[in-house]
């Protein structure tokens, strides 16, 4: 195989190390190129195999195996396996091939897969291909019944399942699923990977009554309600906990079927006030909303639903139904019309006031793009902004105009990522007040900030080979480690390396990196800065600059680091 | 009563065009009635007077059983009562003591404390005069009220909740691993001007063992089908290579809505039912639509052919102008109809599927009709014909022309077991000499013609020789139609009456179908007394519920023949004054 005819060569001294190819076709995929002998003398190869459950080891019969080239996953060809789980792929030329199985039950999965990464096969005189092991791991179930403080089913319960999340290089517990029960309060949650779950269930007694009891000045009628029936379920999570710190993770491994059932109890539903000011004759009263309680769940912000809000005095609102707990309240204040959010607050008492729970105002963002050169703005692209907890907090698409505006910011400092076909970052702000490089934008109280966002785009690839005791190593989590790494999130790139110890990562920002090599690497925090400045110090340097454009090849070996 | 009187208290309507369910699961549950009219007792706990009862008691039973049910809710419609009733289903609600009015409130000016002194008075005094219940595994929807008039404390008040109905089952996937969720569809018989209509009720989701489940169903008719799923088993599930779906199937067995079973589903019932969907080769599908445009949105409907149901379903691109998607074998019927701006267009086409993708010749959009329609008023009473003055100068003459007010609505309703169920309605034409409306972008097909006058009734809708009140309308792709002439009296007939031992129910006047009457019904007061004006000569047979009965269909020559011996029939003429006396037919069951 040789790289496509209009490929020139040429060197570049980059650090004093990279050799660097120019490419003209960089959406072409960037091979090592197989042994020349083989090519010539037209030998063929196999890729041979069986699949297995990852949980059993049983072989799996009937399990659909595809491959296909690298560089042109489109041609994939395929087959199923036979009564002992083997499959077996003859006449191949030599080349890299992607490697996939999926069977019914099973999670589809690629060789030696880690969250979207894969060792590709390399065929070739030198390469044992006919032995592989590609394990399937079974999807697991969760069923289960909601059932209330009597024992009896809660109907059309919301019942909310979270996974723990190590993608990206740092553990989140984010919403997965949702389902709602039955008239037998019945959930299920199928088609399930392994992984750390846990479930909540939000739900409404079914005799609840919330009977207005507020009282501007003490003279309103007390209600006829019993307090028995004046109540709430809070949101309860795995096994009985009603705040997401204290839930019960729920470990989730290959083919399991866990029944996790969910009891509910209520509590003493809160009467809050919310008040607004008088209108006066200069300023009509058409300036204030509502007051949204928000609830901290997991590493997620979560609306909360509240029974409803009656009116009890010119000016004075009850909400009703609401169960105690700790709650942000979002308000907005009727002097300046903007929106405030509180820190949380723990709502506990009837009668208290929302208002009382005043917080930060929050801010907006007026956001214009600045391509490099004199480049267009992508087809389709969009903008998000994500919070310090990495959490997407907003999203637009983007339109040809560039312009972006963000509202009701809560104050603190932000992201600002760029999604397109190529990549893109942020490398630099500037404000009228000044120029900051980095992606980082500063929301502070009530501030309406206006930003051009200047962008580089990702056109450098990088391909390289790992190995451990001058041999090449299969499966090795291979990352490019941005100077200052926390600041520069976006800028990381990875790849797992194939049978033959390549790697290549994509759509790199010019700036100066370490590449770094890791065995047993995968659910690693390597966004923690302690958890990388161990491998970082042993790692290879390597600067991309502002005009490159291309694959660079690296010529040295990158050493793999023990886990 | 005075006959003006009764006029204000009795709620007479014509039926309405479109009856939808949600109208009326939209309000909660099952009421009762304790006491008088609202308006009535809110006056007695104003006016301080002592008469109002200190408390309530009553019972919840299984309107079936009659059974009493324990643990229910009763609450008042503001939610200041509430109380779950005890073992053998008792509730009992005591109002505290009236707060009377003070005299100096009386004698002194109003002010803003007097004021707020009074409304917290009325809240406190104020007593329910109705109650709603609630319990899981009973309907929450009053579909059938049930009133108890308390005249004194001593009265027990019952309240009677219907227990839910189920319709269970499995929708079994061969292959399924419990992995394989399919959405299956319910449908309810409802009825649409006396006749029957098929709408979609709720869907579902199965669970991962196929199982689905549709509870708090009312009773009635169903039919329950699944949709279609494509199979991503990756045995066979190749990407570009051959695909296989699961085809919609209809309880017990069928692939066409239209020759599905029905389910009868009774009070309480609980109705088994599997479904099998068959795995059927799925080809691709290309019909290029000839004249779209690019700012039209095209919805579509695919059934087999001729025969309008549920189902399949294709898809539109719009960039290329082509219906695209995958079907199995068969004979299919594609149904477009496109919007865009003020104009809307509608195109069928027939096509078949044979072992192989189908690249079936084009569908021509052809822009809907608009129908107009005249209407002429004979008149008979001067003072009876409503006329506005025409305020603004014709021709700068001073004189203000005295015109008659064009007060009358044309709604054509789909006939259809399953349709679109969109009604098309008139619009009057500005500057119009002679009282003519236009019914724009009428889809083609068959519609029955439903006027609604201000005055008066309709005496005749006919159009191009069809007499519009019993026939049905047929309008054509692309036709042109006949004009609608409508003729408005004022002569009809009017019927007062009042149904025995009743307190308030719901009268209904069903047109004999060879004659020239129109379906008119109305609900009686609390003493079951009625009064119905401007009823189109013809013979009725007249029938009282106790309940509102939505499923008459009295359309249908068959469910007529079965209401033979029930009610009462009557024949007036024009001008006609006619009073009747009914008995209510027990059960409220029409059927």
């Amino acid at each position: 195989m040789t790289l496509p005819a209009r490929t020139c060569r040429m060197v570049l001294a980059i650090l004093g190390i990279a050799l660097v190819r120019l490419s003209g076709a960089r959406t072409a995929q960037t091979q090592n190129p197989p042994p020349q002998d083989a090519s010539r003398s037209g030998q063929t190869f196999k890729i041979a195999g069986t699949v297995v459950s990852a949980t059993t080891g049983a072989p799996l019969s009937q399990a659909r195996i595809s491959i296909g080239e690298t560089r042109d996953r489109g041609r994939a060809i395929s087959m199923v396996t036979s009564e002992d789980g083997h499959f077996e792929f003859s006449q191949l030329k030599p080349g890299k091939y992607s490697l996939q199985g999926a069977k019914r039950g099973f999670i589809s999965s690629a060789y030696e897969q880690h969250e979207q990464f894969s060792t590709a096969i390399v065929t070739g005189q030198e390469f044992s291909t006919e032995n592989l092991v590609l394990r399937l791991t079974p999807m697991a179930l969760i069923t289960g019944h909601v059932t209330d403080e009597f024992g009896e089913p809660v109907r059309s319960a919301q019942v909310t399942l979270y996974l723990e999340n190590h993608g990206g290089g740092m553990t989140r517990i984010l919403r997965f699923s949702n389902s709602q029960s039955d008239d037998r309060g019945f959930y299920d949650f199928s088609l399930l990977r392994p992984g750390k779950y846990y479930i909540s269930v939000t739900a409404k007694p079914w005799y609840a009554i919330h009977p207005t009891t507020a009282s501007d000045s003490g003279d309103r009628p007390a209600s006829q309600v019993s307090p028995a029936l004046d109540v709430a379920y809070p949101t309860t999570y795995y096994s009985g906990a009603t705040e997401a710190d204290s839930a019960t993770p729920i470990e989730v491994k290959g083919g399991d079927r866990l029944e996790i059932d969910i009891h509910v109890n209520p509590v003493p539903a809160l009467h809050l006030i919310f008040r607004i000011p008088e209108p006066e004759p200069d300023r009509p009263n058409n300036n204030f909303t509502m007051p949204v309680l928000q609830k901290h769940v997991f590493d997620s912000v979560e609306s909360v639903q509240t029974d409803g809000m009656n009116s009890v005095a010119p000016g004075v609102f009850e909400l009703t139904g609401v169960p105690p707990g700790r709650y942000t309240v979002r308000t907005k204040n009727a002097d300046s019309g903007q929106l405030e959010q509180s820190a949380d607050v723990d709502l506990a008492r009837d009668g208290q006031e929302l208002n009382e729970s005043r917080g930060e105002s929050l801010g907006s963002l007026k956001l214009s793009l600045k391509m490099p050169g004199d480049e267009p703005l992508p087809k389709q692209y969009g903008v998000g902004l994500q919070d310090s907890r990495r959490r997407m907090v907003a999203f637009r698409q983007g339109d040809p105009s560039g312009q972006f505006s963000f509202e009701d910011l809560p104050p603190g400092k932000y992201a600002i990522l760029v999604g397109a076909q190529t990549a893109y970052s942020v490398v630099r702000t500037t404000s009228p007040s000044g120029s900051s490089p980095g992606h980082d934008v500063n929301i502070t109280s009530g501030a309406a900030v206006e930003l051009t966002a200047s962008l580089a785009a990702g056109v450098v690839a990088v391909e390289g080979v790992v190995h451990k005791k001058g041999k090449p190593l299969a499966g090795i989590m291979v990352a490019l480690v941005p100077n200052d790494p926390v600041a520069h999130v976006d800028l990381f790139r990875r790849d797992q390396s194939d049978f033959d110890g390549t790697f290549v990562l994509r759509g790199l920002i010019p700036g100066s990196y370490t590449i770094v090599a890791v065995e047993d690497a995968w659910g690693l925090e390597w966004l923690q800065p302690a958890v990388l400045a161990r491998y970082v110090q042993h790692g290879q340097n390597l600067t991309i600059g502002e005009l490159m454009r291309g694959t660079v090849s690296l010529p040295d070996p990158i050493e793999v680091q023990p886990h | 009563m005075a006959a003006s009187a009764k006029r204000a208290l009795a709620l007479v309507r014509e039926r309405p065009g479109l009856r939808l369910r949600s109208a009326v699961s939209a309000s909660f549950l099952i009421w009762v009635l304790v006491s008088g009219s609202t308006r009535a007792q809110l006056a007695q706990s104003v006016g301080g007077q002592a008469d109002s009862p200190s408390s309530v008691h009553g019972r919840v039973l299984n309107r079936l059983t009659h059974e009493p049910i324990s643990r229910a809710l009763v609450f008042s419609p503001d939610q200041r009562y509430a109380t779950l009733t005890d073992d053998l289903g008792r509730f009992e609600f005591k109002f505290p003591p009236l707060v009377p009015e003070p005299k100096e409130e009386q004698t002194a000016a109003p002010d803003a404390s007097v004021f707020r002194a009074r409304q917290l008075r009325m809240i406190q005094n104020a007593r329910p005069t109705f109650f709603y219940a609630r319990k899981p595994g009973f309907l929450q929807n009053g579909s059938k009220p049930s009133s108890a008039q308390v005249a004194t404390n001593q009265s027990e008040i019952l309240v009677f909740l219907d227990p839910e109905s189920l319709i269970v089952g499995h929708v079994n996937l061969p292959g399924s691993e419990g992995d394989m969720r399919i959405r299956t569809d319910l449908y309810r018989r409802e009825f649409r001007e006396g006749q029957e209509h098929w709408d979609l009720a709720r869907t579902f989701t199965t669970w991962a063992d196929g199982e689905f489940r549709f509870s708090e169903l009312t009773a009635g008719i169903y039919k329950l089908g699944s949709g279609e799923q494509l199979d991503r088993d990756p045995l066979s599930f190749v990407p570009g290579g051959q695909l296989f779906g699961f085809a919609p199937i209809f309880y017990p067995g069928a692939t066409d809505f239209s020759v599905a079973g029905s389910i009868q589903l009774g009070v309480g019932a609980t109705f088994q039912a599997n479904l099998s969907p068959v795995r059927h080769a799925y080809y691709p599908v290309k019909i290029p639509i000839r004249n779209a445009s690019a700012d039209q949105s095209i919805s579509l409907r695919i059934y087999p052919l001729g025969h309008p149901g549920p189902g399949y379903s294709l898809g539109y691109n719009s960039a290329e102008q082509l219906i695209q998607g995958s079907l199995p074998d068969g004979n299919y019927t594609v149904e477009a109809d496109a919007r865009g701006g003020q104009s809307r267009s509608t195109g069928f086409l027939n096509f078949s599927v044979r072992g192989g993708p189908s690249e079936a010749s084009a569908l021509t959009l052809i822009p809907n009709t608009s129908l107009t329609a005249t209407v002429k008023e004979e008149f008979n009473s001067a003072q009876s014909a409503p006329a506005v003055m025409n305020m603004a100068p014709v021709d700068g003459a001073s004189n203000f022309a005295r015109q008659r007010r064009v007060d009358v609505q044309v709604t054509l309703m789909p006939i259809g077991e399953f349709g679109s169920g969109e009604a098309a309605a008139s619009q009057p034409v500005e500057n119009s000499q002679d009282n003519a409306l236009v019914i724009p972008n009428v889809r083609p097909g068959r519609y029955r013609v439903h006027v609604v006058t201000g005055f008066g009734f309709a005496a005749s809708v006919v159009s191009g020789g069809t007499d519009l009140l019993r026939q049905a309308l047929v309008v054509g792709l692309g036709g042109s139609a006949s004009p609608i002439e409508i003729t408005v009296r004022d002569d009809g007939a009017e019927v007062d009456g009042k149904v025995e031992e009743a307190t308030e129910c719901h009268v209904y006047f069903l047109p004999d179908a060879e004659g020239s009457g129109q379906f008119r019904e109305a609900n009686t007061t609390q003493d079951g007394s009625f009064f119905v004006w401007q009823v189109p000569p013809g013979t009725y047979r007249v029938l009282a519920f106790e309940s509102p009965q939505n499923d008459l269909a009295y359309a249908d020559a068959e469910v007529m023949r079965k209401l033979e011996s029930r009610g009462q029939v009557i024949r007036v003429d024009a001008g006609q004054k006619e009073h009747l006396r009914l008995k209510i037919i027990p059960g409220g069951d029409s059927q």
